[in-house]
């Protein structure tokens, strides 16, 4: 008797130790009976009721989550690393409190799903929760947890973050964006194609992000007589692309590579299609009444979450079981899930698979039959990749679809390019940096092109359909004349560019809902058209570099500033104005200038966006001026001498910006004035601060001509050789008493310094009194 | 006897009719001077390198016969005086006056006014001297007493610009802004 209570007691606490330690996730167990010990650890204070709610560790949020989840009567067994997340939550809450503002915003923790990796070997540990509101079958928020010795790392990612894939680290929100389409599959068995699409938008920019995109994704040959021309809405005629494979020792050509072919044709899932797969006539089952036992199957298992049979597989309806893009996006989940949360959260091992099988099991129970690469007869097989124009004849009721297809094309560049979605971006990217691409900023690059590739999405342009790119030119005017109601001049200059069109494209979809913002398109559109000076500028903004913008910022937040000074004289938040419009994004000047019009009208109510936005837009000739400049000096001459005139009335000024620039270092120019003008021209020259300027100084003086001859006169009053004393600061006696010391030793001994010596001193001045000088040159 | 090291402020640039005297082992001078103003001299003695300039008014009373200051050889007429585009915009209607190059052969230490040469002049005032100045209108003058002996003087001197890798220049000898801020 004592032998048997001893091992009991050693059985059970195996039990509880194999429980706590070997699994991954934290909902360990499901017992109704024994109360969990690990519940006890979780503190707990006197709570409002909300806070209740979010502490509360029975799973409740949402009936789907119920259902799965085990049912809110239901015990749990919490992985410690849980219950320290846990704690630390509440600690936190207890010093500051958060949950009262926090549960407005993205529901509440659902606990009992939350996700636990600790690895024992390492430090390596992750606890990530999930959070929900009640009421709908969505996540709305993640909080990731890190214990680091004795400290916690908290860190918390939105939905609406997650959706919003203008801004972020891409590697870092693919990560969570994947765990989140996978936590909704599995609790609301749901995919949001929102959420997925942001999701491949993350992989776009990780892969794009390392390494160019691939140029020419193939196309198919235009056999159309009438080539592109023809309307894109006519013909009947889809082209495909498949891996196609010759089994000679049978009777069919198959499809294989992917798991394409229905469960009723291959039996067996090997990926032929032959004789093997009638097995079941074997026990007497007729073709008819296996077929009928498959579909019946699929009803019971899969048809509420995968819907028809007949659908699933043949999703288009042609009879061609090819567009499994679904299935396949699910399939880059599993695939590249461990990979990428290596890469976002680091650190963390393979376990999580066991964990990933939980998850995902309901998904693909029924793929794992077909998921295999078919190795039976493989080695007799040829498989090759083709183009294949099918015009809707449908392969009948038997497997002899091969002659059904109007044209079957050679494909050597295909593989790789089996899901659509991938050729897709591939294609549209290569024909977005042909005719599309605006600017020269990564960041550019990929928002513009992920804008063109979500408003495609609305577009019927077959992407294996020769005349993709011809689809995509006529859908984009077709979407901006539904937009603007384009006259025939508007039309055809977007349709000759193709920039200003995605451009003006993407601020519609991105501000269609803004009062006016069509009008101030419009108007824009009108004044690209008929200003030459306006389209150069635009034109030219698209590849804008930073410096430009940050010029161009300040401009128009001076100006905004002078137009609310204007209505509003005691206005006193000039500094939160300027803050905004530097924090509107580069790369376009449409839309900057829209937000920069709405920031102001935003501090002058009975003024309409619309019009300050115009008035804004009204500099572009100042700043299409200092944009000019880069092409005399670069962007980093540039950059420098913004950064030294930055408080200086002629910080706009290109004559200014281009005459600091200059002079990095010494420089002797050409003819610019004489003896008796170097003052009036160099007061023209920098008019804005004339009045601060009491003499000009020559940076090589005169004597350096008059004496030693090493200059002429030309170079003597050569704007670079010029300097501004100002009027406030003269130390112009300073400068000409260091000169009389510096030629002493010369003239003693009747000597010629070089001209470098004297650039030399030159250089010594200009840093010393650089910054005094007006314009300042330091 | 005190004497000082003195600094004239610069005023004037020599013309293009101007000659400049190249002398084997002599330092270099100046024929047939003109000056071109930008701005009014400070003082009325002030140089423009390597020679040292006096306005008319200065020149008479330097010449008197109750100074007797010793080390000036003799005192040249300014022949040319124009003016630049500084002066142009600032002063339209007004002119710089009469000049006088003054010509120093006077021994440091020894005369009123002489230089003590090294590989370069410095030209060494008596304190006599230096209290005209002051009270004839050459009040911004720079300078410094010399109380060690002149050798260790210049010496210290040079080797405080060598080290700084920027030509000091001495202080003002009068500083009439202390005068009034304090």
């Amino acid at each position: 008797m004592q032998k048997i209570v001893s091992f009991n007691t050693v059985l059970i606490f195996s039990l509880a130790i194999l429980l706590i330690f070997s699994c991954k996730k934290d909902q360990l167990a499901y017992n109704q009976t024994t109360k969990n010990k690990s519940e006890s650890a979780f503190k707990s204070f006197s709570w409002s009721p909300e806070e209740q709610k979010f502490f509360s560790t029975k799973a409740r949020t949402g009936k789907s989550v119920q259902k799965r989840g085990g049912g809110e009567e239901g015990r749990f067994i919490y992985h410690p690393l849980l219950v320290s997340a846990f704690n630390k939550l509440v600690e936190d809450n207890e010093t500051s409190p958060y949950v009262d503002v926090l549960v407005n915003k993205i529901g509440y923790p659902i606990w009992s799903e939350s996700y636990v990796f600790q690895k024992t070997s390492s430090l390596d540990n992750l606890v990530l929760i999930p959070l929900a509101f009640d009421s709908q079958n969505s996540l709305t928020a993640f909080i990731s947890i890190v214990k680091s010795e004795n400290r916690f790392i908290i860190n918390g990612v939105s939905r609406q973050e997650l959706l919003d894939t203008l801004s972020g680290n891409p590697w870092q929100k693919a990560t969570y964006a994947k765990w989140m389409l996978a936590y909704e599959k599995k609790l609301f068995g749901s995919v949001d194609q929102n959420l997925k699409r942001a999701e491949c938008a993350y992989e776009f920019k990780k892969k794009y992000s390392v390494q160019p995109p691939v140029q020419g994704a193939p196309s198919p040959p235009n056999t159309n007589p009438g080539g592109c021309n023809e309307s894109i809405e006519g013909g009947s005629c889809e082209w495909k692309i498949a891996e196609v494979c010759w089994n000679d020792g049978e009777q069919a050509h198959w499809f294989g590579g992917i798991n394409n072919i229905p469960p009723h044709l291959d039996h067996d899932n090997d990926g032929v299609i032959n004789s093997e797969d009638a097995d079941f006539t074997e026990l007497g089952i007729t073709q008819h009444d296996f077929e009928e036992d498959v579909w019946t199957w699929w009803e019971d298992e899969y048809g509420d979450d995968l819907g028809d049979y007949n659908d699933f597989w043949d999703g288009d309806g042609d009879g061609i079981n090819i567009d499994f893009s679904f299935l396949n996006g699910v399939w880059d989940v599993f695939h590249d899930f461990l990979d990428d949360l290596f890469d976002g959260i680091g650190g963390i091992g393979d376990d999580i698979s066991d964990w990933w099988d939980d998850i995902t099991h309901d998904d693909h129970c029924w793929g794992g039959q077909f998921q295999d690469t078919p190795s039976e007869g493989r080695s007799e097989t040829i498989c090759d990749w083709f183009y294949l124009l099918d015009c809707g004849q449908g392969p009948g009721s038997d497997i002899s679809w091969w002659d059904d297809f109007q044209e079957i094309v050679p494909c050597p560049s295909c593989p790789g390019y089996q899901e659509y979605h991938e050729m897709e971006r591939d294609r549209l990217y290569t024909h977005y940096q042909t005719q599309y691409k605006q600017g020269s900023g990564p960041d550019n690059e990929v928002d513009n092109f992920f804008g063109l590739y979500n408003l495609t999405d609305q577009w019927d342009c077959d992407v294996y359909s020769p005349c993709y790119e011809e689809c995509i030119d006529e859908s984009l005017i077709i979407y901006l004349n539904s937009q603007l109601n384009l006259n025939t001049s508007q039309k055809s200059w977007l349709e000759g560019n193709k920039k200003h069109a995605l451009n003006i494209a993407l601020f519609l979809a991105n501000h269609s809902n803004e009062i006016d913002a069509k009008t101030f398109v419009s108007k824009h559109l009108d004044q690209l058209i008929s200003d030459p000076d306006y389209e150069k500028m635009v034109t030219a903004s698209f590849g804008w570099p930073p410096i430009i913008w940050t010029i161009c910022k300040e401009l128009i937040s001076d100006k905004a500033i002078d137009i609310i000074f204007n209505f509003l004289p005691g206005f006193n938040k000039k500094d939160e104005i300027s803050d905004a419009i530097k924090a509107i994004n580069n790369g376009d000047w449409l839309s900057f200038t829209w937000e920069a019009g709405k920031i102001v009208a935003g501090q002058i109510p009975w003024v309409k966006a619309l019009d300050t936005a115009i008035e804004l837009r009204g500099w572009y000739k100042t700043i299409d001026k200092i944009n000019d400049l880069v092409s005399q000096i670069s962007a980093n001459a540039l950059e420098r001498a913004w950064t030294i005139l930055q408080k200086s009335p002629v910080k706009f000024s290109t004559n200014a910006l281009k005459y600091v620039s200059d002079l990095v270092e010494p420089k002797l120019g050409g003819y610019f004035s004489t003896n008796s003008t170097y003052n009036p021209n160099f007061k023209n020259r920098f008019s804005e601060v004339a009045n601060e300027i009491t003499a000009i100084h020559h940076a090589v003086p005169k004597k350096v001509r008059n004496v030693y001859g090493l200059i002429d006169d030309t170079q003597l009053h050569s704007l670079e050789n010029l300097r501004g004393i100002p009027a406030a600061d003269n130390f112009h006696q300073e400068i000409t008493n260091r000169w009389a010391a510096w030629y002493l030793p010369y003239d003693q001994s009747n000597t010629t310094p070089s001209l470098q010596a004297v650039l030399n001193e030159v250089k010594a001045i200009d840093d010393l009194y650089g910054h005094r000088f007006v314009p300042p040159i330091r | 006897m005190n004497y000082y090291y003195v600094f004239l402020n610069t005023a004037g640039d020599f013309d293009d009719e101007t000659i400049y005297t190249r002398l084997p082992n002599q330092p270099l001078g100046t024929e047939n001077v003109g000056l071109i103003f930008d701005w009014w001299a400070l003082d009325d003695l002030f140089q423009s390198s390597p020679e040292v300039f006096s306005t008319e008014r200065l020149k008479f009373l330097m010449e008197s016969d109750s100074q007797k200051f010793t080390g000036i050889e003799m005192f040249e007429p300014v022949i040319r005086i124009s003016v630049g585009s500084n002066w142009i915009e600032k002063y339209p209607t007004a002119r710089p006056g009469n000049y006088w190059k003054v010509k120093i052969n006077g021994r440091s230490q020894v005369d009123d006014f002489g230089y003590y040469v090294t590989d370069r002049r410095w030209l060494v005032v008596s304190e006599r001297a230096v209290k005209f100045l002051l009270h004839n209108h050459v009040t911004e003058i720079l300078g410094e007493r010399i109380d060690i002996d002149i050798k260790s003087f210049f010496n210290n001197y040079e080797k405080r610009n060598k080290q700084t890798n920027y030509p000091n220049l001495p202080r003002k000898l009068f500083n009439l802004d202390a005068f009034f801020n304090n």
